[in-house]
């Protein structure tokens, strides 16, 4: 049976240092993950029909060829791998549908279901990258019908992202968006004027909260636009915890005696002390290691004392102390919790803060898990909570106030009241605490 | 004066006839080419065999320019200094239309090569010389190319080209290693005068083969070849007279595998006949009706139009 032909060493016009060089051809299908381009190893994988929808496909691929990096420069940019995916999806598309193939063609039947099952699931995010990815293609109208059976109120914000990314695209020649000359940090320009520029605007619009009244949308919308405010996302960020500072075996905090002398006891540790000591004291007894966990909000520019967390483990050194501070819209590229103090081990460097808050939850949740029956948990805090973006969230500082109420964490301000909080068996007042202290009171008065 | 001038105006004759026989599909220097692989076993004169320096549209006076190295790929980059290294037997292999006899016949030389194209029935007549009838009754003895090549350059000897050598016969492709031995060691005796020949001091061979693989090569002949390059780009000179749009693809058609493969000669006939019959048409004849759309399509991409 006689195949189509495919000629990927004949698409030449690449700038990044991507020579020519012979293709592997493998036989792929119009289904959607039926065919690929892999540029490392350049391997395509096609399908080899005469029938128009094949052919739309060899070339898809071949535009891959022609423009898409040859190597991955996601640790280069603050994207997620996912958004730059069906960012650069839309770049081929856009650059194909500009050479005169019929983009109508890409579509395989499966994107109506897709869109519907994306929806049932609730999954926004996959929801709009996804959109992306066929955006301008057959395949666009039958994901949208799809969504718009299961979620009709995602409808809006997903035009809204549409709209953002034809703008984006349009407003550009051919030659910027194929451009695969390469900038000084080595990424061609194509795609990161345009691919990463996609990819960004991807992870805001997947990062937010799904705009439901015509309020949101509007915020939804300008957090679109390049260096405009995020939307709120309504949830925290996912806990990335850091334990590097702690590699090898930290700084040796002020050391303190496991045992201490007691007028009674089984062993006569101290026999000296029946002539030097007014009480006796010649026995030793194991001393209670004062402990606990502390966890410091880090957001804004707070900075953390050497000094007071000294202080704190001199006087408490079994403490586990955390700091944390969320970068808004970061997609877990980026610690956003560290460990500063465990064991009687300083970490040997005390990062600064990413701004904002965005992952108070998650630490606490984590600090309640880490804390020995008995052990208290303190929250050095000023009492806002905020989402992943850094918006104040009410659902989320319920969820907060409820780890406080249930776990008896105590809320201190200031690192230095940490030490005196570990040790203090009365409740405290939360009343000057912001949002979490207000809603703590509020559930008193229920 | 007329005796001087018939070589040539048979030359032209033959040429024009080639030309009008392939005009959709050569241009001027392929004919040329085409000719005089023709020529050796024809039976003209040793100095109508001899085609004048080959015009083509490069640079300089009939013998190709060679670019910087820096513009070189390294096959070429290798055989070029192999040959400036004084290098006198040298294999080029790979896939065809990558120009391997273009250079084997221009570079490194300043006269006109003799050149032999193998086949299958290719006898030791055609390769050393054969008695052709000289009238009245009378036969002469009219050499063969790797005998004229020996005495080239009044004795100091020139280049003789090989093609396709590994379609020879087993009886030829003795003869050939007969021929193609070191200065020191081969010789033939002229079986009308009784001269002994040698080949002269500058004497070199460079054989072609359309081989993708060394060992498919003989062994005897890979042992009087000690040098072997695989040639799988074409040489950039003879892209220069390609359209600009289609040099690079034409750099790169090569290389994809045989069923893919669009060799320069390809190239060089669209790019001669778009200009008279349209993009489509002109793929439709030099690809084929089940390539032509391929193609195009991949050029379109490269294009970006």
């Amino acid at each position: 049976m006689s195949v189509a032909s495919v000629f990927p060493e004949l698409v030449t016009g690449r700038e990044d240092g991507f020579g020519i060089g012979s293709w592997r051809v493998e036989s792929g299908s119009t289904s959607r993950g039926g065919a690929s381009c892999d540029l490392t190893r350049r391997i395509l994988e096609v399908p080899l029909g005469f029938d128009p929808t094949s052919r739309v496909v060899r070339a898809h691929e071949l535009m891959h060829v022609r423009v898409s990096p040859y190597r991955s420069f996601v640790e280069h940019h603050d994207v997620s791998l996912r958004a730059l995916e069906c960012a650069e999806e839309y770049r081929v598309n856009a650059l194909l549908a500009r050479v005169g193939f019929a983009t109508s063609l890409l579509r395989d039947g499966s994107e109506k279901s897709g869109g519907r099952r994306i929806a049932e699931t609730g999954d926004w995010p996959e929801a709009v990258r996804f959109l992306l990815a066929v955006l301008g293609t057959g395949a666009e109208r039958d994901f949208l019908s799809g969504v718009r059976l299961a979620q009709p109120g995602w409808m809006s914000g997903l035009r809204a992202v549409s709209k953002r990314a034809r703008t984006l695209v349009d407003g550009m020649d051919n030659d910027d968006l194929s451009d695969t000359s390469v900038d000084d940090g080595g990424v061609p320009r194509g795609y990161a004027n345009v691919t990463v520029a996609l990819a960004r605007v991807l992870d805001r619009a997947a990062g937010s909260q799904v705009p439901v009244d015509p309020d949101a949308l509007r915020v939804f919308r300008r957090s679109l636009e390049v260096g405009s405010r995020r939307a709120p996302s309504g949830v925290f960020a996912p806990l990335v915890l850091d334990v590097s500072g702690l590699d090898g075996r930290g700084a040796p905090s002020a050391q303190w005696r496991r045992d201490q002398p007691s007028t009674s006891g089984v062993t006569m540790r101290y026999p000296s002390r029946l002539l030097t000591d007014d009480w006796q004291r010649a026995f030793g007894t194991k001393r209670r290691s004062r402990g606990g966990v502390v966890v410091i909000d880090q957001s804004g520019s707070m900075d953390i004392d050497p000094v007071q967390l000294a202080a704190l483990l001199s006087r408490a050194p079994g403490t586990l102390v955390l700091g944390y501070s969320h970068r808004p819209g970061d997609v877990a590229s980026k610690p956003n919790a560290w460990i500063l103090a465990r064991g009687g081990l300083l970490a040997r460097r005390y990062p600064s803060g990413n701004v904002g808050n965005g992952v108070d939850g998650p630490v606490l949740a984590w600090a309640v898990a880490r804390a020995r029956p008995g052990e208290p948990v303190v929250w050095v805090t000023d009492g806002q909570v905020t989402d992943s973006n850094d918006h104040p969230s009410e659902a989320l500082t319920v969820e907060c106030a409820n780890l406080v109420r249930r776990h008896r964490i105590r809320l201190v301000r200031e690192l230095a009241g940490a030490a005196g909080a570990l040790g203090c068996h009365r409740p405290l007042v939360h009343s000057d605490f912001g949002r979490v202290g207000r809603k703590l009171l509020e559930n008193r008065a229920l | 004066m007329l005796r001087h001038l018939a070589p040539l105006i048979k030359h032209l004759f033959v040429f024009f006839r080639l030309k009008k026989a392939k005009l959709l599909k050569m241009t001027i220097w392929q004919a040329l080419l085409v000719h005089q692989s023709a020529t050796p076993t024809s039976a003209t004169s040793r100095e109508s065999a001899r085609v004048p320096t080959v015009v083509i549209p490069l640079k300089g006076d009939g013998v190709a320019e060679i670019e910087s190295n820096d513009q070189r790929s390294e096959c070429w980059r290798d055989f070029t200094d192999v040959l400036d290294a004084g290098i006198a037997r040298v294999l080029l292999y790979g896939p065809p239309g990558t120009g391997k006899t273009f250079a084997a016949l221009h570079f490194g030389v300043s006269q006109v090569a003799e050149r032999l194209v193998c086949t299958e029935d290719l006898t030791t007549g055609e390769i050393t010389g054969t008695w052709m009838p000289a009238g009245e009754g009378r036969w002469e003895w009219r050499e063969g190319p790797a005998i004229r090549a020996w005495r080239d350059q009044a004795g100091l000897g020139g280049r003789l080209v090989v093609d396709e050598v590994d379609r020879a016969s087993g009886d030829a492709l003795s003869t050939l290693l007969a021929m193609t031995d070191s200065v020191e060691s081969a010789r033939w005796r002229n079986p009308q005068s009784g001269e002994w020949v040698r080949p002269g001091p500058h004497f070199s061979v460079v054989m072609t083969s359309n081989m993708e693989d060394l060992e498919d090569i003989p062994l005897a002949l890979r042992d009087r070849f000690p040098v072997a390059i695989r040639v799988d780009q074409p040489h950039p000179s003879a892209l220069e007279s390609l359209s600009a749009d289609l040099r690079s693809p034409a750099l790169a058609g090569s290389l994809g595998d045989s069923t893919r493969r669009v060799s320069l000669r390809s190239f060089h006939a669209f790019d001669q006949l778009r200009h008279h019959l349209g993009v489509e048409r002109a793929a439709r004849l030099v690809f084929g009706v089940s390539r032509a759309t391929d193609v195009l399509d991949a050029l379109a991409i490269g294009e970006l139009r």
